[in-house]
């Protein structure tokens, strides 16, 4: 392909090249009755395939990394079918493999029915039911898709892997709607329903710690707003989500039973230019142990990171992201956290810093290559499943990442 | 050009609200099936870039988050202006485009406000 850098928008001119724009012959037949549909147009299928490898110079990430792991895979096959002009159904099996994260294996990643009420060019709305993806910040929805995200992984303290689940996907009802603009389009969605509980997922709520005790009565609420200007250059959303939930220890465990709730807001910006994108989100994350602890305690905490990315070519991009977060906004060094835990954690594990280097290659839509290197200060969302002894956790670490991906 | 056909001109705005998979149906209930030409063809990008006045990252994202979290039909994407022609004849709902100007059999070709 010949190589073409691409036009700054303000110089961009009348068409260089006459384009013609087609139509089928049914197109735009006003009041005519809508043709069957075509039997081999209203299915279609995709998928994606990634291969990751991690290392790491201290503490184990995706795997046992100190040694080199290749044990991060993702693979999906998805359908979408048009059951008539306003009914949608499409599901997704996704297998997911990330060191000893739960859950392992194949599972039913999404399977919506999408009733859409009202559809014209400047306008629509409709409601989802099922097992719905979330809409949270820029990247939850497709997070699994080593394509989508902006690096090898996303930055782990905002889209935190061992709370996944209560932002990733659930069994919910969902309303959908947009509108277009003079400049851009504007949408809302929210859901509401049932979260997909794991294991892992209890050990996050009690902070990290292990129990056999069990959750009850979760639900969540999870909605956004999202501005996307016409041409691309710029979009920005606010996403909030709200996931509570029940707790009861097994017998003999130090804890109460109580309430878990996490709050999370988070405020989305990008901005494009034709060889650069900026990306930036910023995280609030209020979690609250009502009784669990004795007491009734919260966690104020805050998340960022900005990425900056440069398209060498179309197909060769460098990216350098920043991204700090920290448990409770009182308490960046630590100090509060450890001297609460009788000084079994460290005070590191409330806080992390990561400043991320990577270079990604994308010679065709399919293909999807991706390098980087990580350096960190902090174990903050370092995964407690593979790094079960805090008092083995590494404050300052470095992490490389590779990755092959393929999707169609 | 089929004669007994009205066809309506499409703003630029309802264009990118087409080929960003925004909207699935025409008005009169028949499903949208976009059709484009490969990235790598010649011809895509001067498309994307001057009819749409979009980035093309920023469209192949809208297809990837249509795609990949079960909200609709992805594109069509076809490897050359033969096969793009084809399938916009026979495939009922379908737009693509072509470069260079002219009128083809079988097709209606449509303005842009």
């Amino acid at each position: 392909m010949k190589m073409c850098r691409y036009l700054p928008l303000n110089k961009q001119r009348r068409m260089l090249l006459p384009v013609t724009v087609l139509l089928s012959l049914w197109a735009l037949s006003w009041g005519a009755l809508a043709q069957p549909l075509d039997k081999q147009n209203n299915f279609s299928w995709h998928g994606f395939v990634s291969q990751g490898y991690a290392h790491t110079s201290d503490n184990q990430f995706l795997g046992d990394s100190t040694d080199g792991s290749a044990d991060f895979t993702e693979a999906a096959i998805n359908g979408a079918w048009d059951a008539s002009s306003d009914l949608l159904l499409s599901g997704q099996l996704l297998y997911r493999r990330a060191g000893q994260a739960k859950p392992m294996g194949t599972r039913i990643d999404y399977a919506i029915l999408d009733w859409r009420l009202h559809d014209q060019l400047d306008a629509g709305m409709g409601f989802r039911l099922g097992r719905l993806k979330n809409p949270y910040g820029f990247y939850s929805e497709t997070r699994d898709v080593a394509a989508t995200r902006p690096g090898v992984i996303l930055p782990e303290g905002t889209y935190n892997d061992y709370l996944r689940e209560v932002t990733h996907s659930m069994d919910s009802v969902g309303f959908y709607s947009r509108m277009a603009l003079a400049t851009g389009t504007f949408s809302i969605e929210a859901n509401i329903g049932k979260p997909i509980i794991n294991d892992e997922t209890k050990r996050a709520v009690l902070n990290g710690l292990p129990t056999q005790g069990s959750l009850s009565n979760e639900r969540a609420l999870v909605g956004r707003f999202l501005y996307e200007q016409n041409t691309g250059v710029w979009r920005t959303a606010l996403s909030a989500a709200t996931f509570s939930a029940n707790f009861d220890p097994a017998s003999g465990e130090p804890f109460a039973s109580g309430e878990f709730i996490a709050d999370q807001i988070m405020l989305s910006f990008e901005y494009n230019r034709p060889n650069w994108q900026f990306v930036s989100e910023y995280t609030w994350r209020n979690i609250h142990y009502n009784r669990i602890f004795g007491d009734d305690r919260i966690y104020r905490g805050i998340g960022f990171y900005g990425q900056l990315s440069y398209f060498i070519t179309p197909q060769w991009s460098v990216y350098a992201r920043k991204e700090d977060v920290f448990l409770d906004k009182s308490d960046k060094d630590g100090q509060a956290f450890a001297a609460e835990s009788g000084f079994t954690r460290p005070a590191h594990n409330a806080f992390a810093k990561d400043i991320t280097y990577g270079l990604r290659y994308q010679p065709s839509r399919n293909w999807t290559l991706g390098l980087e290197y990580h350096r960190i200060n902090g174990t903050s969302w370092l995964p407690r499943i593979e790094n079960p002894d805090p008092s083995q956790h590494k404050r300052y670490w470095e992490m490389l990442l590779a990755q092959v991906a393929y999707r169609f | 050009m089929h004669q007994h056909v009205n066809t309506a001109p499409l703003n630029v705005n309802e264009l990118r609200a087409i080929f960003s998979l925004r909207v699935r149906n025409w008005p009169n209930g028949q499903p949208i099936r976009v059709v484009v030409l490969d990235a790598e063809h010649p011809d895509s990008l001067p498309f994307v870039r001057e009819v749409l006045k979009m980035l093309p990252h920023q469209l192949h994202r809208q297809w990837d988050r249509v795609i990949y979290s079960g909200l609709g039909q992805g594109p069509i994407i076809v490897p050359d202006e033969q096969s793009m022609l084809r399938h916009v004849t026979r495939t009922p709902g379908a737009i693509g485009f072509l470069s260079g100007a002219g009128t083809h059999e079988n097709v209606q070709v449509l303005t842009i406000e």
